[in-house]
């Protein structure tokens, strides 16, 4: 979210460009320039944290009461990993590292150290201005632990990498790849998880492994990492794990990290990159054997895109729908596709619940919850919706919502399960202090009951068909300090745990059988080399009485006394992995499966002939462990120099100075200093520059802007004071002549800013400035002086969604009314009205038509004028040379792709990280005037329509800078005068 | 250009061109001052007692390697990971001159009369050989750069480069009198050492290879198992073989079968370069733990444990061992009891090994400072 300035204060002051330039570089929202008309989504802070400091030997760990537990352990965790990495990296810390916990992926979406967004799936970030990491815990503690440790690796190998480059007095600008700083993140992390190794065989079975030549080709995807990690433990295998670290070493030696990795691994780098690929074929060919890939086990039901999480329903009328969550294009979805009898789906998938547009269904949590169908037709599943997880409710029969439930202290919410009988829903949440627990919540009268209390990690409760028992996944396992999950079920007559399964492996996901005596799941265990094999669907027995008590909730540790075994079969011999099965009342599966790095839904057929011809059959023995509470250590906050309150302290985040002479201008220069708290919450932007032309001139030229933004309320609050005076170039002074706009000007004033979010997607703007301005116009005997007050209120949608080049489905729109008077001299009184909305519409899944409509209007005395051009908008007419007090502009773009994938090998100009080349057929139109819509004043082109059409050529450069190149025909006077000749203009910036 | 500019210019290049020479006065190295030529390195045999206090500060301009500074009469000597070697005057701090050699410096010099041969970590040179007394290179070596440090033994003395093959050289003219390749593909973090007539070196697979002094020949070669990337250390009959994962071997220096090990649970330990005096065995870790070993049977006298990690070898003297560590402390632990006596915090970690004379310490610290600490109650050893 973005505070701005007023109208006012934000009108073009071109001679101070430098300065804006620079107060934008460190985002300073009072210096930004009219035409950036400014859209974006909203971080909203909902909570309101009351933040704490723990110390620890090397660390300040920040964190709110709610989770003090959480944050104890996870300070443990980072003192456990410090111990480790000192030595792994044959360094030390001498800074103390600040570390800030959240207790969920939400309360961590809402952390200002980062101004951009958090999807889903980010476990933790390190930044390095102030040396900050900043983690959420998930309920799942090992995952903690390991991000702790992730995030550790990241800080000792920066300090250590920076340490190097100074050690040789080499300025610290060149930096390690992602690669190899993930890679070695995530392999110093711990041992290889089962997702790993679903990853790398996917790659070598699908044939997409990217060399470590082109590597960067994948640069900061999921694939990267596990490539990354799976170099990093072949180099330590083949050369030795300290040649991990003298590559950090002997980074010094050259800015080419394959020159660094020639000199360290003593062999050229072609031939380091084909011996790991042939490591990998020997790793994981052998498995080939046996495996046997999904796509030929089992139909497809939707094979586009990312899918998981498929459930299925019956009609009254006999039409059976099965029900998944999806990304097709971008946007998260419930989708549905009509099958038959056999699961043979019927058609296309098509979408059901259309999430992450709109407030109430912002975002879809993909990967992590289930969905349900209770017996009459009722489809539960979760959106985040504001500040915490909601679960919705869809009658299939009547195709509409039903009522939602959201818990105030449940943040995340996951995968919801019907009860039988349809009055109740279990699922599992993670509340204020960071613990993900097992919830029932009764659906007439909302009475929530919490079945479990603790550190354990419960996942995906299924409700038997009896009523009785639900089954779940969950850590709690005596094995689970070693990361376990195996399956237990919750007695809701008695509230008995009791286990299902058991060892040392990833049981997940089950589901019961309709008859109730067996459940499927999914589980991924070791192979004889303890590397994990693939994710394969299992059916266990549990036709057995249910045994008396494995952990239980209350009293922790109560012996297990049951003993027996059942019977426990494999589906499945899978060479990548298995997610989420679905027992139909048929006797069918659905599941969802990962292979060629997509996500599908699948269907097997007659789950009894399986049954009858395991790949695997035997029986779980429930006896020959100790039952023994585990937990990890922590440190207690009470015992170190006690809990210290979270006190705001200012640190520099960025310095920079500019001097700049030319003929015009002469020489001029400033200074930006951007400050902030350790949480960023707190902003200060200074701002000095000065645009004299000769000493005298200096304090009559001297410019200061002082801004203050706090971002820590749901209310952002922006305010300031500056000074700017000196010789401008204005081209939105009506007072200015129209050919050479400059003439001196001097304001004193200051601003207060108010933005409030009404939802992720909208939120109202209101500024208001006070400044005395005094202009002098010797060319026009202009000489006026005025005390202005300039009051302005916005409306901001925005929930397009963004392509490499900029949106590419979604709309946004702005709407701006404001007042600016003088209230001492009344020289200067006008309003102003502004609307600008843009649509994009997704034709396919790379195409998309967009189109802006704008329409501006100052009226009054002294009303500024407004201006476009350039490749911007108004393509064809020179930059801001189009001027009027109102205007209309419309703009209508096609945009397509010429070499859509990152993948499509350009030798010279993948080498610039060249990843998206696109077209746009585009057509523009506007008119802009001032007094009568049809007077024309040919030096600012106002008082006839303009236009142009043609087309465009749109380059992404290293994934964040998009060059333009249009060529097309010019359109003038009312579009009655075509241009002969063809312009071309080519500028940078992304799509409207 | 006008006359008086001219006088300013030349002097102030004059004023540079003086500062960047690294020549000294006859009679200001005197080859007995040498501490290699009474003790080993990182031994002093006068009492240095703490508390100690900060003479000087110098400040380099560049971090250091593992290596001690070397102290060649009242001249401090420190090498640089810039490729400079700077004199610094051990009474004053002054930098009485400053020459860059190459691209970095990152093992220890040898001196042999007016003569100082410096190993080139990275380039085309691997040594220069350099006249302290008339200020000029005598002869440059080029070739595969010279990381650990060099060997001196009278007019000659043995390098090992990154290929890596150990050489021995005359330091008149840099000739080759002997070499032998160890095999491409793995490296040698460490200096070679000499027992008798062995000279012994390890590599970073974990095998130490001993070689006949005088021509170059294969004695033996033991396979520890563990990496060894910091340098060995040695005495009459015995070579200590320190490794990154938490071993350290004592090998007969004769036939190279281990006489004892040193076995941590934590196999990521890496240890420091020992030092070796008389009954007793220091070496540092990066579990932060600085043991005193019997050198017979590696039996632990005693442990302390500092804050942070010690990669520096630690220095010891008569009463008391110093050892710098790499939060950035400098500690002096009681020799007998293990306990300790002083600790100092200076600017930056401590990386490099020590070096002592007349009862100042020097130590050289991140990012880039040359300490010297003077003890007021330096004696003579008894």
């Amino acid at each position: 979210m973005r505070i701005h300035a007023p109208e006012y204060a934000m009108k073009g002051c071109h001679a101070w460009w430098l300065l804006v330039f620079l107060g934008a570089a460190l985002w300073a929202p009072p210096l930004q320039a009219q035409y950036a008309f400014h859209f974006g989504r909203n971080k909203i802070q909902y909570e309101n944290f009351d933040w704490h400091v723990l110390k620890t030997d090397h660390f300040d760990v920040y964190f709110y009461p709610e989770m003090q537990e959480l944050a104890e352990m996870g300070a443990a965790f980072a003192e456990e990993a410090y111990e480790e990495l000192e030595n792994k990296f044959n360094f030390s810390l001498i800074a103390r590292t600040p570390i800030v916990f959240y207790s969920s992926n939400l309360h961590f979406k809402q952390t200002n150290i980062t101004t951009g967004f958090i999807p889903d799936g980010v476990g933790g970030f390190f930044e390095f201005l102030k040396g900050r990491v900043v983690i959420p815990a998930n309920g799942n503690l090992h995952r903690f632990r390991r991000v702790v440790r992730h995030e550790m690796v990241h800080v000792f190998t920066f300090n250590k990498a920076v340490r190097v480059l100074r050690d040789h007095r080499i300025p610290p600008d060149r930096f390690l790849p992602l690669w190899f700083t993930e890679g070695l993140a995530e392999y110093w992390s711990g041992e290889p998880d089962y997702q790993h190794e679903m990853i790398m065989r996917d790659a070598i079975f699908s044939n997409y492994l990217v060399p470590l030549e082109s590597i960067y080709r994948v640069n900061g995807s999921f694939v990267m990492y596990k490539e990354g990690e799976a170099l990093c433990r072949f180099l330590a295998e083949t050369y030795g794990e300290e040649r991990l670290l003298a590559l950090i070493d002997n980074s010094w030696m050259d800015r080419d990290f394959r020159k660094v990795m020639e000199e360290t691994m003593r062999e050229e780098y072609q031939t380091i990159s084909e011996r790991w690929q042939e490591w990998l074929r020997a790793t994981y060919y052998p498995m080939l054997d046996e495996a046997e890939a999904p796509t030929l086990v089992a139909g497809g039901l939707a094979v586009e895109g990312f899918n998981s999480k498929p459930v299925v329903y019956q009609f009254r009328d006999g039409r059976r729908q099965v029900y998944f969550v999806g990304n097709h294009d971008g946007y998260s979805n419930v989708f549905y596709v009509d099958v038959d009898s056999l699961y043979q789906p019927l058609g296309r998938p098509r979408v059901l619940i259309r999430g992450e547009r709109g407030d109430r269904f912002e975002a879809f949590h993909l990967f992590e919850s289930r969905l349900s169908v209770s017996r009459d037709g009722h489809l539960a599943f979760v959106t985040k919706s504001g500040e915490t997880d909601v679960i919705h409710t869809y009658d299939l029969e009547r195709q509409e919502l039903g009522p939602a439930y959201g818990m105030n202290h449940l943040i995340a919410v996951y995968s919801p399960s019907w009860s039988p009988d349809g009055k109740q829903i279990a699922f599992t949440s993670i509340d204020q202090s960071g613990f993900i627990d097992l919830y029932t919540i009764d659906t007439e009268t909302r009475d929530l009951r919490r079945l479990t209390r603790d550190s354990y990690d419960e996942r995906d409760p299924d409700w038997s068909p009896d009523g009785r028992y639900i089954a779940f996944s969950s850590d709690r396992t005596s094995r689970g300090k070693e990361n376990a999950y195996n399956l237990f079920t919750y007695d809701t007559t008695t509230g008995a745990i009791a286990y299902l399964t058991f060892g040392s492996h990833h049981d997940l996901s089950p589901r019961w059988s309709p008859e109730g005596d067996k459940i499927v799941f999914t589980s991924a265990r070791r192979d004889s080399t303890g590397k994990f094999g693939g994710q394969d669907m299992y059916v266990v027995d549990a036709t057995t009485p249910q045994p008396v008590v494995a952990l239980s909730s209350d009293t922790g540790d109560l012996p297990y006394t049951y003993e027996g075994k059942r019977r426990l079969r494999r589906l499945t011999n899978l060479t990548t992995a298995a997610f989420d099965p679905y027992w139909t009342r048929d006797g069918h599966l659905l599941f969802a499966s990962f292979e060629n790095l997509r996500f599908t839904i699948r269907q097997l057929q007659d789950v009894d002939s399986f049954l009858d011809a395991p790949k695997e059959d035997r029986d779980v023995i429930l006896t020959s462990f100790a039952d023994e509470k585990w937990a990890f250590e922590s440190i207690a906050a009470d015992t170190q120099k006690g809990r210290i309150r979270y006190k705001r302290r200012y640190g520099l985040d960025i310095a920079q100075g500019q001097i700049s002479n030319n003929a015009v201008w002469g020489t001029t220069g400033g200074a930006a200093l951007a400050f902030s708290d350790l949480l960023g919450n707190d902003r200060l932007f200074v701002t000095v520059f000065n645009a004299s032309q000769y000493g005298g001139d200096f304090f009559r030229s001297l410019n200061v802007a002082i801004s203050r933004v706090q971002l820590h309320r749901r209310t952002n609050i922006g305010y300031g004071i500056f000074r700017y005076g000196g010789l401008r170039y204005d081209i939105t002074d009506p007072d200015a002549a129209s050919e050479y706009p400059r003439f001196w000007e001097e304001i004193y004033g200051g601003f207060v800013g108010m933005s409030y979010p009404l939802s992720m997607f909208r939120r109202i703007e209101i500024n208001t400035s006070l400044s005395w301005d005094h202009k002098q116009i010797p060319e026009r005997d202009i000489d006026r002086q005025a005390f202005l007050l300039s009051n302005a209120v916005s409306l901001v949608h925005d929930n397009a969604l963004y392509g490499l080049n900029g949106p590419i489905d979604g709309w946004r729109a702005k709407l701006t009314a404001a007042y600016t008077t003088d209230v001492r001299y009344s020289n200067v009184n006008y309003v102003t009205f502004a609307a600008d909305i843009r649509h994009y519409l997704r034709i396919g899944r790379h195409l998309t038509f967009a189109s802006r409509a704008m329409a501006r209007a100052n009226a009054g005395r002294e009303a500024r004028l407004w201006f476009i051009g350039g490749s911007w908008d108004l393509r064809g007419f020179p930059l801001f040379d189009v001027r009027g007090k109102k205007m209309w502009f419309t703009s209508h773009e096609f945009r397509f792709p010429i070499v859509a994938r990152p993948s499509v090998y350009l030798p010279i100009l993948a080498i610039l990280g060249i990843t998206n080349l696109r077209g746009a057929l585009f057509f523009d139109a506007a008119h802009a005037w001032n007094d009568s819509y049809y007077q024309r004043i040919p030096q600012i082109f106002a008082g006839e329509t303009l236009g142009s059409t043609g087309l465009g050529l749109r380059l992404n450069l290293f994934g964040g800078f998009v060059l333009r190149y249009d060529v097309g025909y010019r359109f003038r006077e009312d579009f009655t005068r075509r241009d002969r000749r063809l312009f071309r203009q080519f500028f940078f910036g992304f799509d409207f | 250009m006008f006359a008086p500019v001219r006088i300013v210019f030349a002097v102030l290049l004059l004023g540079i061109a003086g500062c960047r020479a690294l020549d000294l006065s006859p009679g200001e190295v005197t080859w007995d001052s040498n501490p290699r030529g009474r003790l080993p390195l990182r031994i002093s045999g006068e009492t240095i007692e703490p508390p100690l206090t900060l003479a000087w500060l110098y400040n380099a301009g560049a971090g250091f390697g593992e290596g001690s500074p070397m102290i060649l009469g009242e001249i401090v000597f420190v090498y640089t990971r810039k490729g400079e070697v700077h004199a610094v005057e051990m009474t004053t701090g002054r930098r009485r001159g400053m020459k860059n050699f190459g691209d970095v410096l990152e093992g220890a010099p040898v001196v042999y009369k007016n003569t100082l041969v410096i190993p080139v970590g990275w380039g085309r040179r691997s040594l220069v050989a350099y006249d302290l007394l008339e200020g000029e290179v005598r002869w440059t070596r080029k070739g595969t750069p010279v990381k650990a440090g060099l060997l001196p033994m009278g007019d000659t003395f043995v390098a090992v480069d990154a290929e890596p093959t150990l050489r021995r050289h005359a330091v008149v003219d840099g000739d080759i009198i002997w070499e032998l390749p160890l095999g491409r593909q793995h490296l040698v973090h460490t200096a070679p050492v000499r027992v008798r007539d062995n000279i012994i070196v390890a590599d970073d697979r974990g095998l130490v290879v001993a070689v006949d002094l005088e021509d170059g020949a294969r004695r033996w070669e033991t396979f520890v198992g563990s990496p060894v990337y910091t340098s060995l250390a040695a005495d009459d009959s015995t070579v200590y073989v320190p490794t990154t994962r938490g071993r350290l071997y004592a090998l007969d220096a004769n036939t190279g079968t281990e006489r004892w090990k040193l076995t941590l649970p934590d196999t990521t330990v890496r240890f420091t370069r020992p030092a070796k005096d008389g009954d007793i065995l220091v070496l540092g870790g990066t579990d932060g733990i600085l043991r005193a070993l019997s050198p017979a049977s590696g039996k632990e006298l005693w442990a302390f444990r500092s804050a942070d990690a010690l990669t520096a070898a630690p220095f010891l003297t008569p009463r008391t061992i110093y050892v710098g560590s790499m939060g950035g402390m400098l500690y002096g632990v009681d020799r007998n009891l293990g306990v300790l006596r002083w600790e100092e915090k200076l600017r930056g970690r401590v990386k490099s090994a020590l070096a002592a004379k007349d009862g100042s310490l020097v130590v050289l610290a991140e990012p880039r400072y040359v300490y010297l600490f003077a003890s007021s109650t330096a004696e003579p050893d008894a």
